[in-house]
């Protein structure tokens, strides 16, 4: 419930009041109610015996339980009080989740969202279903294209294989012999003699 | 914050998520299949090169994109290492032509122009030979000690035969020279 600045006794109902005080009242017997809503408390306290009542309970209470000497949970109770917990933590967070989709679904500008981005990823999957389709062309097509790549192949390297002669080291040498090299480096850590 | 302020909150995050990740779904697969091949390091343009040396190839071949992922597939079944060759390439691309056909000077001067812009972009030699009637040039683009594209220019007046080929990707020149052989053996 939101409040209004200026006399408690305002605007709201005398019941709409009444509630938002009950809903505070064991933060202001715990002393950790903001210095706004303390000071309304204070004025609605002074004017409503019923809640000065339950105010009084709820200190007696209190002072009750702080009296009392520590007792010591057993694990059985605290881990059922944990599971609860959890369990309680769960279905509000579930509820939350029904209560959004609900909310979402009641709204026609947010179902028109919905609907949109659904529509976009429609599309978006026929999108990338037709581009990485792998269904084969035409067969003679492909098949002549794995022809031609290995004609390449064989193109290229007769024409190194016959020009070898000349091919210049200080290319070669980081590509090939470098990872002949490295192997080689590999090969040797790995070896008995080289660990003892 | 209140509860309804809360759920207020949720749901428009909630709505927010859904939209950025169909954004997301939509512009990964559209920005990964547009990515152009002159993007490419090891990519030398040869499409204008018939039209700049005059004459018709009498063999062109254009290997990239959705047609080099069926030969890719069509290598899987019965030559593995093949595909795995193919796995790293994105591009084959080849023209060659009849030397009868063909102003050879014009082709040698074009041939100049384009090994002198390979040199300035970075591309390395790998082989040259010049014979009375064969001259060989070989090029490679490496790119973090890896070959990403190897031009090949050949020409051979003895068969007639101008050939310009471009592999593009990160080749291994043990496989291709290994494959090579066998293809070459086959024939």
């Amino acid at each position: 419930m939101n409040m209004h600045k200026g006399d408690v006794a305002g605007s709201a109902s005398h019941d709409d009041l009444l509630v938002w005080a009950e809903e505070r009242i064991e933060q202001y017997v715990d002393e950790s109610l903001p210095g706004e809503e303390r000071e309304r408390f204070d004025r609605l306290l002074a004017e409503r015996a019923d809640l000065a009542t339950e105010v009084r309970l709820a200190k007696e209470i209190q002072g009750h339980f702080r009296a009392m000497n520590g007792v010591a949970c057993p694990d059985t109770v605290s881990r059922r009080v944990t599971r609860e917990v959890h369990s309680i933590a769960r279905k509000e967070k579930l509820d939350d989740l029904r209560g959004i989709v609900a909310s979402l679904l009641r709204s026609r500008r947010r179902l028109g969202y919905i609907a949109s981005g659904f529509a976009v990823f429609c599309v978006a999957l026929v999108l990338l279903l037709v581009m990485t389709d792998q269904r084969p062309a035409p067969q003679p097509e492909v098949a002549q294209a794995l022809e031609d790549v290995k004609w390449t192949l064989a193109l290229v390297s007769n024409m190194g294989s016959e020009t070898a002669g000349v091919v210049r080291s200080d290319v070669v040498d980081p590509l090939l012999a470098g990872r002949m090299n490295r192997s080689l480096e590999a090969l040797g850590a790995g070896s008995p003699t080289n660990n003892r | 914050m209140n509860s309804h302020d809360y759920k207020d909150m949720l749901q428009k995050r909630l709505v927010a998520m859904v939209m950025l990740a169909l954004a997301g779904l939509i512009a990964a697969p559209i920005t990964a299949l547009a990515q152009p091949m002159d993007a490419e390091p090891g990519y030398v343009e040869l499409s204008h090169l018939s039209e700049s040396v005059d004459s018709t190839p009498v063999k062109e071949v254009n290997i990239r994109g959705a047609m080099l992922r069926l030969v890719r597939a069509a290598a899987r079944e019965d030559d593995p290492e093949l595909a795995d060759l193919l796995s790293s390439v994105r591009g084959v691309f080849v023209r060659a032509y009849d030397a009868r056909r063909t102003d050879v000077e014009l082709v040698r001067t074009h041939t100049k122009t384009m090994t002198d812009a390979l040199l300035s972009e970075g591309w390395e030699v790998f082989l040259r030979v010049a014979e009375r009637s064969e001259e060989v040039q070989m090029y490679v683009r490496i790119v973090d000690d890896e070959i990403t594209g190897l031009m090949l220019i050949s020409f051979n007046l003895l068969d007639d035969e101008i050939i310009f080929v471009n592999i593009v990707g990160e080749i291994d020149p043990e496989k291709v020279s290994r494959l090579g052989y066998r293809f070459s053996s086959n024939d």
